[in-house]
């Protein structure tokens, strides 16, 4: 079945953002525009792509492979990516990684029986300051994870359903400072953060 | 010319070259892996690193001059560039033996070297790896990487001929960039990113399996390193053990040169040579892959004659003696002497000396074009990749010449690869781009099918089956009247060639099939240039010789009358009527099944001798180190002949059949160039009748593989795939084929499998039109119909 | 010359003859042989089992008397004989033309050929002396005529000599005796597979 047979006006209007003779620039848009929609991009998917944009389907698989936001695999509707570089590393990503396989009894490039989670390891996502963190699918981060928190947030997610997210209760920037001897994390507007475990 | 400094030498190089190269032409060599001759320069391996600076110019157009010592002040680079995309100016200086230089290049080889998996000997590349090579030259001896290497995937099939083997792989995207550069058809590109890249296909899932093109096999001959690999030549040998012979490719017209590479008198690898005015370094897969034939179990290495019908060994004492019994009678001058045209200029002359000794008109080659080829104003190959416009009508030229489609490829892009310096074709040309703009509107396709150039083509049309002259009657009376009604890719392609200055006509298979003679004239008074494609080897050849039928002599296939016949070659059947038949070839097959003698044909791997390609350039024939066993050449089975016959012949050897040919061409036929010759004198060349053979309904596609590949090679007929039937709607409806069905069907003899391919356009009439014809390799058939559609 | 001089002399012949002599009366005694003496080669196996030769034709390449003929093929999963992707289907060393150097032995990557201390190969053809993978593979005691008269005799192979064997030779010969037959692993690449532990049959 056709993905973008009735989005013809959606093709254009991404194609006439490039000149006529160079459809190929298009490749970026159009893959966005099914990951978004189903979560990830068949072969299906890139030959239709490839038959829009003039190419080849080696070249908009080259394109999808290279980039680490378009999933060749299916995905949730919450795809939960952890962070597993140094600093989220230091403050315990590893066990977040592992305790979200053993809740949700899934492991990477695989999706709960209910469709609604899956889990991706991925490099630095820029906010060490309240790691370990996870980025839910492009919605939003959650930060600052510890179990209970994990916990609440997949409830909350469960209830959801829609994909959607709550808002993010560890509002960035967030400060170090010393506090009686103790370093703890403030938010900008001068609360204590929800604390490292 | 720009003066440019390379290290401590001073050269004069032209405008646009390439640092790399300048250096190269100093006498310098720096690492390199992703350059190419013939490919785009794109620096992706970072190997040619060198220092270069160049003086700068004040607005003025004065020197900036460095006030220490009063010269043009130099500014360099900071750190190292790569040289391949470094174009040259005035005054540039370029060190590649200084400190940092050297530092760079052997670093470089440490990364490139870090994932490489150094299993050099089990690799079929070790020996003949530029990686080893330049590792050993620039590289520091030692790994200082302790951890993991990256492990992957090390038997990839990306089609049944090539490997890829995932950790080998250096990623210098040579491989890329030659699909899309040169046969212009996208096959690989780069997949993942990082560490994890590979190189992988989407398209490879055709009808016919996992197939990258006719082409595909060149990527294997480019890799610097041993990642992708022809799965032919798998483990058959290390690259010292092997007897490397240069020699020119006789499976079709376009001379290609040819490494043949034998080890224990078999051949066990094709690789393609370079000539840089005919293939440059390109071949097909035909051409690399069809070789298996040669050492199959199905070669016929020992002479046969037949006794109480049964046809058994012999040795050639025996075929001579059964020969001259069944000869005894016979009048010598009736018998009929023919041979296919995909002989030597050598075993020609021999064979025209041996129908004159016998005093026989009845001799002919074949297959054979009506016409003289040499009777129209032919360009070379260099010129056809130089013309503004080209016109190619009735070729499927992808198929029928591998060669000259990568020509019309190059001139698409416009840009010939022929700078040339002290070290050969430029490694670096920096008018080669990727992904250049084509001249599409500089190339016209008509073709009674659809074809595969035709995607390449501005202009194209599918004109009917038979059309020919009409298409160039009308070409011509648009040309000189742009107001003639016509089609317009018709009336495009005549204003194309109003236009044109250098214009080449390329004639293929379907216009020269029934009617060469009448097809040329017409095509001749378009005023350009014209390539006839010959309907075998050395089609353009032979026509010198006078290897035609006399007057009422029998063509090849109309034997009538005929009572003995010696038929060197794949002959369809034993011609009706006949009494004693000797053939020569190389398989068990067709009429040889059927002959009183069998004597065995030395391939064209397997003798010395001389070859003319389309262009009319002579090229030599080499012997490979094959083990024919007792077969010999043709030279050979006709001294046998003529021992049975009591004749006398002048020519008994390739020695004595060159000294006659020097006279009639003035050149010296023991020392042909590897790249090949045109002869000082030419003699007029012979052209009779067409050749015809019995009624067909269905026409076969040209193909570039022949039938003894794909009865000599299991592998070859696997994963090609079956040959295409073209049946008009009315045809299939007629015979009661369904579009997609397998028919065993017979060609020329022959029972072959194919798929049967309906059409309903109008496009593809009725086929008995084309009736009775059979030139080079697109085919009449006769079907079978009693068989068809089992399976 | 004189008197005392021939009596010098005498004296020391007389005197050998009542020592020991140096040499052994071979074939009835056996020969005792240096632990390096270089005699027929041995085609090692993993402890696996798998062959270690992975037909790669160093061996012949570096060979000054062009003894050895190799040819290669890609082992299978149904066909696995060697670790990685290559084996040798053809492994033969013409024994008339080796000169025992060695050479082979240094340039093989993997240890797969070393050179044993058999030395009695004397032989009535010329084709008999050209030894296969059979004849050589870690575990085959004895020449070709040594086995031949062997098994015409249903007794084990005679050998006329005694040896210490170097450390390499009798590592080999131990992990052959060793070795476990049941599944192997391919080393880096985890999968397990049966190895072929029978000969393939030389196709020629």
């Amino acid at each position: 079945m056709s993905f973008f047979a009735n989005k013809q006006n959606l093709v254009s209007d991404i194609l006439r953002r490039y000149p006529t003779d160079r459809k190929r620039s298009a490749v970026m848009p159009l893959l966005r525009e099914v990951q978004n929609a189903e979560g990830y991009v068949s072969d299906e998917r890139i030959a239709e792509i490839a038959g829009i944009i003039e190419s080849t389907a080696t070249e908009v698989m080259s394109v999808m492979s290279f980039y680490s936001t378009y999933s060749s695999i299916p995905t949730g509707k919450y795809h939960l990516q952890v962070c597993m570089t140094l600093s989220c590393a230091l403050a315990g990503s590893d066990q977040l990684w592992d305790y979200l396989q053993d809740k949700l009894e899934i492991s990477q490039g695989e999706v709960t029986s209910d469709g609604l989670f899956s889990l991706q390891r991925v490099e630095c996502l820029g906010s060490c300051g309240t790691a370990p963190l996870m980025q839910i699918s492009d919605a939003g981060y959650a930060e600052c994870l510890t179990k209970k928190r994990t916990d609440a947030l997949l409830e909350e997610l469960k209830r959801r359903g829609d994909g959607s997210i709550p808002a993010n209760d560890t509002p960035t920037p967030v400060f170090v400072k010393h506090i009686d001897g103790r370093v703890v994390q403030v938010t900008s507007d001068g609360q204590i953060a929800g604390g490292n475990a | 010319m720009p003066k440019v400094i390379v290290n401590d030498r001073e050269i004069e190089v032209a405008n646009g070259t390439s640092a790399l190269d300048a250096l190269f032409h100093a006498g310098f060599d720096v690492p390199y892996f992703c350059s190419n001759e013939y490919l785009s320069p794109v620096g992706a391996c970072r190997m040619c690193l060198v220092e270069a600076g160049s003086p700068r110019k004040n607005p003025d157009g004065s020197w900036m001059m460095d006030d220490a010592t009063g010269q043009p002040k130099l500014f360099f680079f900071p750190g190292t560039v790569a040289s391949c995309t470094l174009a040259i100016s005035e005054g540039m200086v370029i060190k590649t033996t200084s400190a940092p230089a050297v530092k760079a290049q052997a670093g470089m080889m440490e990364f490139t070297l870090i994932n490489h998996p150094l299993d050099c000997p089990t690799c079929d590349k070790g020996g003949a790896c530029e990686l080893q090579d330049r590792a050993y030259e620039y590289g520091y001896g030692e790994a200082r990487f302790e951890f993991t290497r990256r492990h992957a995937d090390k038997h990839h099939a990306l089609s049944d001929f090539i490997v890829l083997d995932k950790e080998r792989c250096i990623h210098c995207k040579r491989c890329v960039r030659y699909f899309e550069e040169i046969p212009g058809e996208e096959k690989l590109d780069f997949i993942e990113r990082g560490g994890h890249t590979y190189i992988d296909s989407m398209e490879s899932e055709d009808l016919a399996g996992r197939n990258l093109g006719n082409f595909s096999g060149n990527i294997g001959d480019i890799c610097p390193v041993g990642a992708l690999l022809d799965n032919v030549a798998r483990f058959r040998g290390r690259n010292w053990e092997y007897d490397c012979t240069q020699t020119t490719a006789m499976n079709n017209a376009d001379g290609a040169s040819i490494w043949v590479d034998a080890r224990t008198g078999r051949i066990e690898r094709i690789r393609a040579g370079s000539n840089s005015s005919v293939n440059e370094i390109w071949i097909n897969d035909a051409t690399r892959y069809g070789h298996e034939w040669v050492d199959a179990d199905s070669r016929l290495k020992t002479p046969l004659v037949r006794k109480n019908g049964k046809l058994e060994p012999a040795s050639w004492d025996e075929a001579v003696a059964a020969i001259k019994a069944g000869l005894i009678s016979t009048d010598k001058t009736k018998l009929g002497v023919y041979s296919s045209a995909d002989i030597t200029l050598e075993e020609g002359v021999a064979l025209e000396k041996f129908a004159a000794a016998l005093g026989t008109i009845n001799v002919d080659h074949f297959p054979r074009l009506n016409a003289a080829l040499s009777s129209v104003n032919r360009p070379t190959l260099d010129e056809l990749a130089r013309a503004d416009a080209v016109i190619v009508i009735g070729a499927d030229l992808y198929e029928e010449s591998g060669t000259t489609y990568l020509r019309i490829e190059e001139m698409l892009k416009g840009v010939v690869s022929d700078l040339k310096y002290n070290h050969g074709t430029a490694l670096a040309d920096l008018r080669l781009k990727e992904r250049m703009d084509r001249k599409r509107n500089k190339l016209a396709v008509f073709a009674p099918i659809r074809v595969k150039q035709m995607e390449h083509a501005g202009i194209s049309e599918v004109y009917a089956i038979g059309g020919e002259l009409e298409l160039l009657k009308q070409l011509l009376a648009s040309k000189s009247n742009s107001n003639f009604e016509t089609t317009p890719a018709i009336s495009s392609a005549a204003k194309l060639l109003a236009g044109a200055k250098n214009a080449v006509i390329v004639l293929g298979s379907f216009a020269l099939a029934s009617d060469a003679a009448s097809v040329l004239a017409a095509a001749a008074k378009l005023g350009a240039k014209i390539l006839p494609i010959p309907a075998a080897a050395n089609g353009a050849g032979l026509e010198f010789l006078n290897l035609t039928p006399g007057q009422n002599g029998r063509t090849y296939g109309q034997f009538e009358g005929l009572k003995t016949a010696f038929i060197s070659g794949y002959a369809a059947d034993r011609p009706k009527d006949l009494e004693f038949l000797v053939v020569h070839t190389t398989q068990l097959v067709g009429a040889a099944l059927k002959a009183d003698v069998v004597l065995p044909q030395a391939s064209n791997y397997e003798k010395r001798g001389t070859t003319v390609n389309l262009e009319g350039r002579f090229l030599p024939v080499q012997q490979a180190a094959v083990n024919g066993g007792e077969s010999m050449d043709l030279i050979g089975a006709i001294s046998a002949l003529a021992d049975a016959l009591d004749v006398k012949l002048e020519i008994r050897g390739t020695r004595s059949a060159g000294r006659e040919l020097n006279t009639r061409f003035g050149l010296d036929f023991e020392n042909i160039p590897l790249e090949g010759v045109f002869p000082s004198k030419k003699p007029t060349a012979k052209a009779a009748a067409t050749l015809r053979f019995g009624g067909g309904d269905v026409l076969l596609t040209p193909r570039m593989w022949q039938e003894k590949m794909l009865i000599g090679s299991a592998r070859v007929r696997e994963s090609i795939g079956l040959d295409n039937l073209m049946l008009s709607s009315t045809d299939a409806s007629k015979f009661g084929v369904k579009d997609g069905e397998k028919l065993e069907v017979n060609v020329n003899g022959q029972d072959r499998t194919v798929i049967a391919r309906v059409f309903n356009t109008a496009s593809v009439p009725s086929l008995p039109a084309l009736e009775g014809d059979v030139v080079g390799s697109s085919a009449v058939l006769k079907v079978a119909m009693a068989a068809s559609g089992d399976d | 010359m004189g008197v005392l001089e021939i009596a010098k002399g005498m004296g020391v012949t007389l005197g050998k003859l009542f020592t020991k002599p140096v040499t052994v009366s071979y074939p009835e005694t056996p020969a005792r042989l240096q632990p390096r003496y270089r005699g027929r080669h041995i085609l090692t196996r993993h402890a696996n089992g798998l062959e270690k030769c992975i037909g790669c034709s160093l061996c012949a390449a570096a060979c000054p008397a062009y003894a050895i003929y190799v040819e290669a093929a890609e082992n299978t999963p149904t066909n696995t004989l060697s670790a990685g992707e290559r084996h040798a289907s053809v492994y033969e060393i013409n024994m008339l033309r080796c000169i025992f150097c060695g050479m082979c032995e240094e340039a093989c990557p993997t240890g797969a050929v070393i050179l044993g201390n058999e030395f009695e190969m004397a032989d009535y053809k010329t084709r008999d002396m050209v030894y296969g993978k059979e004849d050589m593979i870690v575990g085959v005691e004895g020449s070709k005529p040594q086995r031949r008269e062997a098994a015409k005799n249903t007794k084990p192979v005679k050998r006329g000599f005694v040896v210490t064997p170097r450390r390499e030779v009798e590592e080999a010969i131990n992990a052959n005796k060793n070795r476990s037959s049941s599944v192997a692993t391919i080393p880096g690449s985890g999968v397990g597979v049966k190895p072929n532990l029978e000969l393939n049959e030389v196709k020629r």
